[in-house]
């Protein structure tokens, strides 16, 4: 099977098909302009649904370590999904592991907002489905962005790349929308805030199992 | 690698053909089967060639080449065991019934439509009454290709010839 003239062949095929390729800017750069992105959706956008005490909360401890945690949190997410773009990048631990504790801080935040034992179903779900709304329209142009930009690389893990991109994308948009929602509420955020990005990561995860491979079957051009 | 995503083919070609015995030597260490390791060496290659705008010159070649090698042999295994357990399922060759050697018209005339690797195998199996390993070894290609060949073979006859 390795006679010259099979992988000489091989090779005079790709070499006639070697046209000039617009070379992927570095993953921290392409961040920069994602982030960009999410800023613009939430400044256009978030701007309309902000919460009317949001000055207040600014002056909150917890409610700022429980944003920037979030931020950090989202925006690594995002880097390291580009990152997975690109064959070769290995995740760094420092980042992994600020990941994993940023994220630890956000839940354990979450669990320290009371619990409101008098919804009724109908009030419950009314808030919640304005949040889900919300969260849908926030989320839709960053995760799409981050998931064509993950297409123009070449994701050889096509499911975790995704799954990363959806939880950046969900992730920062959850901090939009704790900018955005006034109820502090356990349930409420737990259900209609911290659930959205489990279920838009696994989503995307799928998602990107099926369509990002392509990458292989088309040329990059 | 700079160069050809610039577009020189002359400097993609010596990259090529600077990479392959590399590549090559790399992908023995896993692959035993000389069929596997060209099926594996040309999905590398062909990847690299769609993934070269991903290539960054400041960092190092070898772990963007290799991280492209090692996706295309597990992508190659994982196929590799998807079919084995397809082909365990027909590792009992369903009959065809055939009268002596004089077989219908209906059934040459459906043969004639089948693709040249399923006829071949078809016949081989079922006219001149070889084993699996024979026909395998007749036709150059592994013994559960064959199977699948003449599976489909079987298949697509039953829909030619109605039963």
């Amino acid at each position: 099977m390795q006679e010259p003239s099979w992988q000489d062949e091989l090779i005079d095929r790709l070499v006639t098909d070697a046209r000039p390729v617009r070379r992927l800017w570095r993953p921290e750069v392409r961040l920069l302009v994602w982030l960009a992105v999410v800023a613009l959706v939430a400044i256009v956008v978030g701007e309309r649904f902000v919460r009317s005490d949001l000055e207040r909360k600014l002056q909150s401890p917890s409610f700022l370590i429980e944003v920037a945690a979030m931020l950090v949190a989202g925006g690594l997410l995002g880097l390291e999904a580009l990152r997975t773009a690109v064959p070769g990048y290995r995740h760094s631990r420092v980042t992994v592991g600020t990941i994993i504790a940023t994220l630890t801080i956000v839940a354990l935040l979450q669990l320290r907002q009371p619990i409101h034992w008098g919804w009724t179903a109908d009030v419950f779900f009314q808030f919640g489905l304005l949040c889900l709304w919300r969260t849908a329209v926030l989320v839709a142009v960053p995760w799409v962005w981050l998931l064509v930009a993950l297409r123009r690389g070449a994701p050889l893990a096509s499911g975790r790349a995704a799954a990363l991109a959806g939880a950046a994308a969900f992730g920062l948009t959850f901090v939009v929308m704790r900018s955005c929602c006034r109820t502090e509420e356990l349930m409420h955020l737990g259900v209609f805030h911290v659930l959205p990005v489990l279920v838009g990561t696994a989503l995307s995860a799928g998602l990107g199992a099926l369509l990002l491979p392509r990458w292989r079957s088309s040329s990059p051009a | 690698m700079a160069r050809a995503q610039a577009g020189d083919r002359d400097a993609y070609r010596s990259l090529l053909e600077e990479i392959g015995p590399i590549v090559l030597g790399w992908l023995r260490r896993w692959l035993t089967d000389a069929e596997d390791l060209a099926d594996v060496y040309q999905d590398t290659l062909v990847h690299l060639h769609r993934a070269r705008h991903t290539y960054d010159p400041t960092r190092a070649f070898e772990p963007w080449l290799f991280a492209i090698a090692r996706n295309a042999a597990a992508d190659h295994g994982r196929r590799r065991r998807r079919r084995r357990a397809w082909e365990t399922a027909v590792d009992d060759l369903p009959e065809v019934a055939m009268e002596g050697e004089a077989f219908e018209p209906a059934l040459a005339e459906a043969l004639r439509a089948l693709p040249r690797p399923q006829r071949e195998a078809f016949t081989m199996l079922k006219l001149e009454g070889l084993s699996v390993g024979d026909a395998a070894a007749r036709a150059g290609v592994s013994p559960g290709a064959l199977k699948v060949r003449a599976h489909r073979a079987y298949k697509a006859l039953r829909a030619l010839l109605g039963s």
